[in-house]
């Protein structure tokens, strides 16, 4: 039986709840002709509803997936199946040395990787300077007028009084957004739909409101003012406007070493498309990592990271006042189980870390925090309808968990009343946890956010 | 003047929400940073660009500023010692995916194994273990999920209310009898009924004159827990009771009491009205015929014993009067002189009587749980070969078979459905009857025969539009089967037939995987308790 290899840690990189059913049909050994391992690798052959059997490689040291089947879930149901089997029935899969299409494709992923670090450092395609400087002048242009347009809708906003913006017509955010990524400012259209999404959700909406119509009142006057800021906050600022940044031009950011903790994976639908949000942190000192990968028309997520494991990466951060996002920029084969979460002991800490960040970019309101001996407690305690959760930390200090968070009874079983290591992201008031390390294993929530249990991951 | 940040913030939202033209307030920052307050005056050049730009600091030196808030009243929870008997690692999964995975009507399975075996749940099922023992009603069920969430269940559970209540055991005492909901107040009195049988006689007593009909009917059902000779009086008194159905009752109760006074009236009744008269003919041929003289009314004696004209609709009034003291009459009556079951049933399939006798027989065996009368019911009427121009049809045979396997013990039962299921020839409905009756773990010999039975039965062009059929693969068979067979399950079954729907090869491929899955669940629970705690 493999310790990395768990039945849970197998079904979580299902990409749906319907593949992770498929994939325990495809795990009994007696569907497989032939089936073989090495230590760093595992495959099969599984009769389909193809005439030939589907041929199905897994490479266990990031994981990487191969199969020859035509489905479009990425990892298939084939794949998942070859490695709940390792994970249950490890003693029915014989080590062997791997048959040539295993072999080849090992060869040709290596290959590949290769021919990566090769371009990498080889230098960029020459551009036609002339026409790209033309682009980007107009689009500079679109962008002022959008601005301009944003501003006097904000200034609208104030004069008129929260009040008077519950009697718009729903599509009236949708409309400014809209007008947003005509501009090409895509980034602020985002932030403008988050705004219409805070109108009358909730009690104390209208604090949350204007907390977002100053933020992006601080984004128009911030860009118009771009020469006088340090090129960092430039960066943030072009980024939250929508500017891409190609990642080759990232991976040539020096890169910072783990090891890494995958700590928490989220999938969100975004209109036609798919964002994943896998955060990381260093091991040696919980620094934050974000990676995204985004996918539209059902096309396959990364399924390299695996939540409770440890990779071995150097990771290159987008350039930014605040380093969060990141690429991968190197990964050498392994993964392990986690022992302990990286974090900080206080809740002060984390509070004077999350202040420290929005001092260098204002803009970012989700932060990743990470405290490692906190207690879940419900209050009031006394009665059971509308609970709300708090931890506490060592010192008697207390922070909020957020107000829809609905699985505190879970955490406060994990706890048994002492404490638990507990990550999260805090945005501002309150915590939304994502993962707890509690009796020497890892738990994670499922990456899509629809209601499910806490599992052990590790 | 509010100096604090968030008081101004406060401030500047109120504003806001009337709107600055109207308010004419304005937020503004005094030289030198904080502190911060809300004036009338214009700051900054005036402008509501910069007023928002002021709204803005405002908001970021407010969020950035936040402190953690000491906990105000610190909650002081127990710590909860570590527990040494937690499941193992396949055990958790199989219970995840029982509670998650759509696997949910085993899970009375995996809790019984894991109580038998003192296992606990791990710590992240306990909330969701401890929601569903708030609907469990069955008490051997609830003892069981209770002791397999430990020490930390208990102890998770006096932090909320609505699961504290889970450990409480209500008082055997009539205190609480007042003010208890219907269900708790029959769970008292049937905990009473076995152990303070007096105690259990005041609280009905005392409650009877005001309660309805039907309530006085629900509270007389519960003698049935622990029925005695000492019950006669009280049962008999109700027998004057004004509505039919507490009359009725309390009949069917004395009825199960041989040596009762409605028991000794309906013997009399039964011997003065049924008569089996030897069969003629050369050589006694013929069956016997049975003789029946009735009264032309239920008179009051009767009506007080619970009998009614007409209370079968579909009976004449006659018949109707003659299968209600059939069904009444304690069922030895027939077996005097050399008269057995067979005898009577066989004269009754002939009889112009027949239906009476036989619902009345069904009924009588139901109400004195007779396996001897059930079991010769099952296989004289219900199995036998339709006889030519039987008093019941085909639907009826079908529909006794459930109440009557439910008399017999489990082991007879089992072992007349593995005969049925095991013969070729059986009827396929009556097999499935015979199963749905089967509500216990089916032994090896029976689970062979239904093994038998389904690659029978499946084989048939019209398998997939039997709903008994796939009833019995949906419902009963998985969670019945025995799983030392789940090899031979999956040997004869595991290869979709031609005739198969797809939707039907995917309800027995989960029949099998079930059966599996039950196994691998019951081994992973076996297993040798851990030298050191688990993780």
């Amino acid at each position: 039986m493999s310790e990395l290899w768990t039945k849970d840690r197998v079904l979580s990189l299902a990409p749906d709840a319907a593949s992770a059913k498929a994939g325990q049909s495809q795990a009994g050994p007696g569907k497989w002709p032939t089936l073989g391992r090495t230590p760093t690798c595992v495959w099969g052959e599984v009769s389909g509803s193809g005439q030939r059997p589907y041929q199905v490689g897994v490479d266990l040291s990031e994981p990487a997936f191969k199969c020859s089947c035509p489905s479009r879930k990425f990892p298939c149901k084939h794949a998942l199946g070859l490695l709940l089997i390792l994970a249950e029935q490890a003693a029915k899969i014989p080590d062997g040395d791997p048959p040539d299409w295993v072999a080849a494709w090992l060869a040709g992923r290596e290959k590949r990787s290769e021919q990566r670090e090769k371009k990498a450092s080889q230098p960029a395609k020459p551009v036609d300077a002339a026409a790209q400087a033309k682009r980007v002048e107009k689009r500079e242009a679109n962008i002022q007028a959008g601005l301009d347009e944003l501003s006097r809708v904000l200034i609208d906003c104030l004069r008129q009084g929260l009040a008077a913006i519950q009697s718009q017509p729903v599509r009236y955010w949708g409309d400014v957004a809209a007008r947003l990524v005509d501009a090409q400012a895509p980034g602020l259209a985002r932030l403008v739909n988050e705004l219409g999404e805070t109108v009358s959700a909730g009690s104390g909406w209208q604090s949350r409101f204007l907390r977002r119509v100053a933020r992006l009142h601080l984004a128009v006057e911030g860009y118009r003012r771009a020469a006088e800021l340090p090129v960092e906050s430039q960066q943030d600022l072009r980024t939250l406007i929508g500017w891409t940044q190609s990642k080759e031009e990232v991976l040539e950011q020096p890169g910072v070493e783990g090891p890494w903790c995958v700590v928490a994976q989220q999938i969100e639908e975004e209109e036609r498309l798919t964002v994943q949000r896998t955060w990381l942190l260093r091991a040696a000192d919980g620094m934050p990592a974000l990676l995204l990968d985004f996918s539209a028309m059902g096309q396959p997520l990364d399924a390299s990271l695996v939540v409770g494991a440890t990779v071995h990466a150097e990771l290159a951060y987008y350039p930014s006042a605040e380093p969060l996002r990141a690429v991968i920029k190197n990964r050498t084969r392994g993964i392990e189980n986690f022992a302990q979460l990286p974090g900080v002991p206080s809740i002060d800490q984390a509070l004077d870390a999350y202040a420290q960040g929005l001092a260098k970019n204002p803009w970012l309101d989700r932060r990743p925090m990470s405290l490692v001996a906190v207690t879940p407690v419900p209050s009031p305690a006394t009665s059971h309808e509308s609970v709300t959760w708090h931890v506490i930390d060592g010192d008697g200090e207390q922070a909020p968990l957020h107000a829809r968070f609905n699985d505190g009874w879970t955490l406060l079983a994990l706890s048994g009343g002492g404490p638990i290591s507990l990550f999260g992201e805090w945005d501002g008031e309150q915590l939304r946890p994502l993962g707890a390390f509690a009796n020497g294993a890892y738990f994670a929530w499922p990456k899509r956010s629809t209601a499910g249990p806490l599992t052990r991951v590790s | 003047m509010n100096l604090h940040p968030t008081a101004c913030w406060n401030d500047v939202v109120n504003a806001a929400i009337l709107g600055f033209d109207r308010s004419g307030a304005r937020a503004c920052m005094p030289a030198g940073g904080s502190p911060w307050s809300l004036s009338s005056a214009a700051a900054g050049d005036g402008s509501m660009e910069s007023l928002l730009s002021e709204i803005a600091t405002l908001a970021i030196y407010e969020s950035a500023g936040r402190l953690p808030s000491a906990a105000a009243t610190p909650e002081e929870i127990p710590l909860c010692i570590a527990d040494d008997r937690l499941c193992s690692r396949p055990a958790t999964n199989h219970l995840f995916e029982i509670l998650h995975g759509g696997r949910q009507k085993l899970l009375p399975h995996w809790v019984a194994a894991a109580a038998a075996g003192g296992w606990h749940a791990p710590p992240e099922a306990l909330p969701r273990l401890l929601e569903i023992a708030i609907d469990v009603r069955d008490d051997a069920e609830l003892q069981a999920l209770l002791a397999v969430t430990g020490d930390r269940g208990r102890w998770l559970a006096e932090r909320r209310p609505h699961w504290k209540k889970l450990w409480q055991t209500p008082d055997a005492n009539a205190a609480s009898w007042e003010v208890d909901s219907r269900d708790d107040r029959l769970a008292l009195l049937r905990r009473l009924r076995l152990s303070d049988r007096a105690a259990a006689q005041q609280l009905v007593e005392a409650a009877w004159g005001s309660e309805s009909a039907a309530d006085r009917t629900t509270l007389l059902e519960q003698f049935a827990h622990g029925l005695a000779r000492d019950d006669e009086p009280w049962l008999e008194s109700c027998l004057d009771d004004r509505s039919k159905q507490v009359r009725t009752t309390a009949a069917e109760l004395l009825s199960r009491l041989p040596d009762s006074a409605l028991s000794q009236r309906m013997t009399s009744r039964v011997h003065a009205s049924v008569t089996l008269k030897p069969g003629g003919g050369l050589l006694k041929k013929k069956p016997p015929k049975i003789e029946v003289t009735l009264p032309d009314a239920a008179d009051a004696e009767l009506k007080r014993d619970g009998v009614e004209p007409r209370a079968q609709r579909t009976l004449g009034e006659k018949a109707s009067l003659l299968m209600q003291i059939v069904a009444l009459a304690p069922l030895p009556v027939w077996r005097q002189h050399d008269q057995r079951e067979a005898d009577w049933i066989a004269a009754a399939l002939h009889s112009e009587w027949g239906i009476a006798l036989l619902e009345g027989w069904l009924a009588a065996s139901r109400i004195q749980r007779d396996g001897e009368w059930a079991s010769a019911l099952l296989t004289h009427v219900c199995l036998a070969p339709a006889v030519k121009d039987a008093p019941v049809d085909e639907q009826w045979r079908r529909q006794a078979i459930l109440p009557l396997m439910e008399v017999l013990p489990a082991e007879q039962a089992a072992a007349v459905a593995a005969r049925a299921a095991g013969d070729p020839h059986s009827d396929h409905a009556n097999v499935v009857a015979m199963l749905q009756a089967c509500d216990f773990d089916w032994d090896d010999a029976l689970s062979a025969a239904v093994i038998d039975f389904l690659q029978r039965a499946t084989r048939a062009t019209s398998a997939i539009y039997d709903p008994a059929l796939r009833q019995l693969i949906t419902d009963a068979a998985p969670t019945r089967l025995a799983i030392r067979l789940a090899d031979q399950l999956a040997d004869r079954l595991g290869v979709p037939l031609e005739n198969w729907s797809p939707n039907f090869a995917a309800a027995v491929q989960d029949l099998i995987s079930t059966v599996h899955f039950r196994r691998e669940m019951f081994a992973a629970l076996a297993l040798p308790i851990p030298s050191k705690p688990a993780p």
